[in-house]
């Protein structure tokens, strides 16, 4: 609902100007006797204009000092707050960070706000999203109000009409009214975006309002997913229906306050994938500190992040890796896939920009990391990642030394070793914070290559199922791993290096 | 604990402590050397209790003299104190059917128990232990 909306404001009539006397005319268009009584309850000119359906700039062109009362085009409405949308529609708020409350006259002033806001933040943007918070008050004042309506005006033939299209809710008529201004102010066009500009409006009377009807609270939250913001004949909920109320009882004129009116600008979280190599064996994957001292001279997350955070301004990275690898193992072959969350950039990341900044990572003189693939990429990026984490197979080296002497019998027992079963109980240096349990993995295969000028020195390579703990196969971990190397070749076994060479997962190759 | 009934206690970075019988333990000089283990001593059978999930639900908390099994030899038996105090976290169901992993390999397959001390505990009973160093000095092992 909300893209129909925007489209309904940038496409369908093209920014003019209305006189005063337009507005009179529409006015006098309307009919009379709900006009007249609307006035003389407090609700300003463009609650009425909505109550009305009516759509369009005219909203935005209204200026609150021009406006005449309809039936003694005397003093208006306008200098009294809205018994409805308590200011909202009248620019009429309360400003946080002046601390006080301000009356603007155009749709235009409140645009000359926002705008100077967007532009002090640096965003680099091609259009924009608006975004309206409203208190559950103001939107059950909508609803009784509608019910009202239904209840006083249910049988005229006028309303009969209108119930198909319903009345235009608070939050349109404040983008009629400010979309517009802020497009010309902004020199582009809104529509859903990742560029987002949130106007919040509370109220300190928010939270009785909301206790009195917990059902319309329901249905105002759904509304927000996107449904029709107009209030139509379905979206009443039936404790409001039942009521039989007294329009001015619900509305005691004296204590209405204006909002709080606070606005920001931010944009949607852009995603990188890509894969990482890791050449040092003391950098680890995340950021690692015991007792305010790090571990590692550095860490995975952090060359790639900072440098992306700085090259697209953004506020924070957030960094998801398929599957990770101690500090003191390489992550070599193609590279483990990993995705960037870089949140509220001021700029726009394009295809370009992620070769760029892969080329600025990969230049670093002192070569801990390597980027390779780097690209944006949308949501579908999560379930490449996560399909088969589990069962993706990956591909190690690893240094072993052996208390004795190996033959050519014992490679050749190793390598005829296919799809062994293991039986890995959670490892002691991990014991502390994982739970205690027995984990079958199972190792495809394995081959053995000599270490010159060694006999007790050799390079394993196997291939593994995910999760399996290569360190402890090799040197059994106290015999809470079976089989293990040692255990096969009968002797015991320790693992002095570790690489991991490949791992089979098809996301981010290219 | 009694003289000679000596057992190490090996720390990890993580804080967990690998108990077991050093190599000067009296048990060894016995002929034939451990035949049996028993894990039923005190009030429960500690090789019977299951450990779950992350906060190592269930385990039994125990001070660093409480009996944590009972080895035996051809001729004797002995008890073995946790040393440390702590929850136990596991302890080597391998030995009751392989009894002989603690003559063999007593530091590393024949080890006994896990425990998990509270950092505090640590540091308490710390002072009470006998680093490497000076053991092979008390013991005149090379």
């Amino acid at each position: 609902m909300e893209q129909k909306a925007e489209e309904e404001i940038s496409n369908a009539f093209p920014p003019s100007s209305f006189s005063s006397s337009d507005l009179k005319q529409l006015l006098h268009s309307l009919p009379s006797n709900a006009l007249n009584h609307f006035f003389s309850l407090g609700v300003c000119v463009r609650c009425i204009l909505r109550l009305f359906g009516i759509k369009g700039p005219i909203y935005a062109s209204i200026d609150n000092g021009s406006v005449e009362n309809p039936v003694d085009s005397t003093t208006s409405n306008e200098t009294k707050l809205c018994n409805i949308c308590l200011g909202i529609l009248q620019f009429r708020f309360y400003d946080d960070k002046e601390k006080r409350i301000f009356q603007k006259d155009t749709a235009y002033d409140v645009a000359l706000l926002i705008a100077d806001m967007v532009r002090q933040d640096g965003y680099q943007f091609d259009s924009f999203s608006l975004e309206v918070s409203i208190p559950p008050l103001i939107l059950q004042n909508e609803a009784s109000l509608w019910s009202y309506m239904q209840s006083k005006y249910g049988s005229e033939p006028w309303f009969r009409e209108k119930i198909h299209t319903g009345c235009v809710s608070i939050k349109d008529a404040l983008k009629f009214s400010l979309i517009n201004p802020l497009e010309k102010l902004l020199d582009c066009k809104s529509s859903l975006c990742p560029f987002r500009i949130r106007l919040t409006y509370t109220h300190t009377k928010a939270s009785e309002g909301v206790a009195k009807c917990s059902d319309n609270g329901g249905s105002c939250k759904r509304r927000k997913t996107g449904e029709s913001d107009s209030i139509g004949e379905g979206t009443l909920s039936s404790s409001v229906e039942d009521e039989s109320f007294d329009f001015s009882k619900l509305f005691p004129k004296s204590e209405n306050e204006p909002c709080n009116f606070s606005y920001n600008c931010s944009r949607t979280p852009f995603y990188f994938g890509g894969r990482y190599l890791k050449y040092s064996r003391n950098v680890s994957q995340t950021r690692w500190i015991i007792d305010d001292e790090r571990m590692g001279e550095a860490s995975v997350e952090e060359i790639i992040g900072i440098k992306v955070l700085q090259a697209c301004g953004g506020d924070n990275y957030k960094f998801h890796a398929a599957g990770r690898e101690d500090i003191d193992v390489r992550m070599l072959g193609p590279g483990r896939p990993f995705i960037l969350e870089v949140q509220n950039t001021r700029l726009v990341p394009t295809e370009q920009f992620a070769n760029d900044i892969e080329k600025m990572i990969n230049k670093e003189e002192n070569k801990l990391v390597r980027v390779n693939n780097l690209k944006l990429v949308g949501s579908d990026g999560w379930n490449l990642m996560r399909e088969g984490e589990g069962e993706k197979q990956k591909q190690y080296a690893a240094l072993v030394w052996t208390s004795r002497p190996l033959k050519d019998e014992d490679f050749q027992q190793v390598s005829s070793l296919k799809d062994l079963k293991v039986a890995q109980r959670t490892p002691i240096r991990v014991l502390h914070r994982r739970s205690p349990l027995e984990r079958e993995k199972i190792i495809h295969w394995m081959k053995m290559e000599t270490v010159a000028g060694s006999s007790q020195y050799f390079l394993l390579h196997l291939c593994t199922q995910a999760g399996t703990y290569i360190k402890e196969f090799v040197h059994g971990d106290l015999g809470r791993t079976h089989p293990s190397i040692g255990s096969i070749l009968g002797c015991r076994a320790e693992i002095l290096q570790l690489d991991v060479t490949d791992i089979k997962m098809e996301c981010f190759l290219t | 604990m009694k003289p000679r009934h000596d057992q190490y206690v090996y720390r990890h970075a993580n804080g967990l402590c690998v108990i077991g019988l050093a190599p000067s333990h009296v048990a060894f000089k016995d002929e034939g050397g451990i035949t049996a283990i028993d894990f039923n001593v005190g009030k429960s059978d500690r090789s019977g209790v299951k450990v779950t999930g992350k906060r190592k639900k269930n385990a039994q908390h125990f001070e660093s003299n409480t009996a944590l099994c009972k080895v035996s030899t051809k001729n004797d038996s002995y008890i073995v104190r946790c040393c440390v105090k702590g929850s136990l976290l596991e302890v080597n169901q391998q030995l009751i059917k392989q009894p002989e992993l603690l003559n063999a390999s007593a530091d590393r397959e024949g080890y006994i128990a896990i425990i998990m001390p509270k950092p505090a505990d640590w540091l308490k009973i710390k002072a009470s232990l006998v680093s490497f160093e000076e053991y092979k000095k008390l013991r005149e092992v090379s």
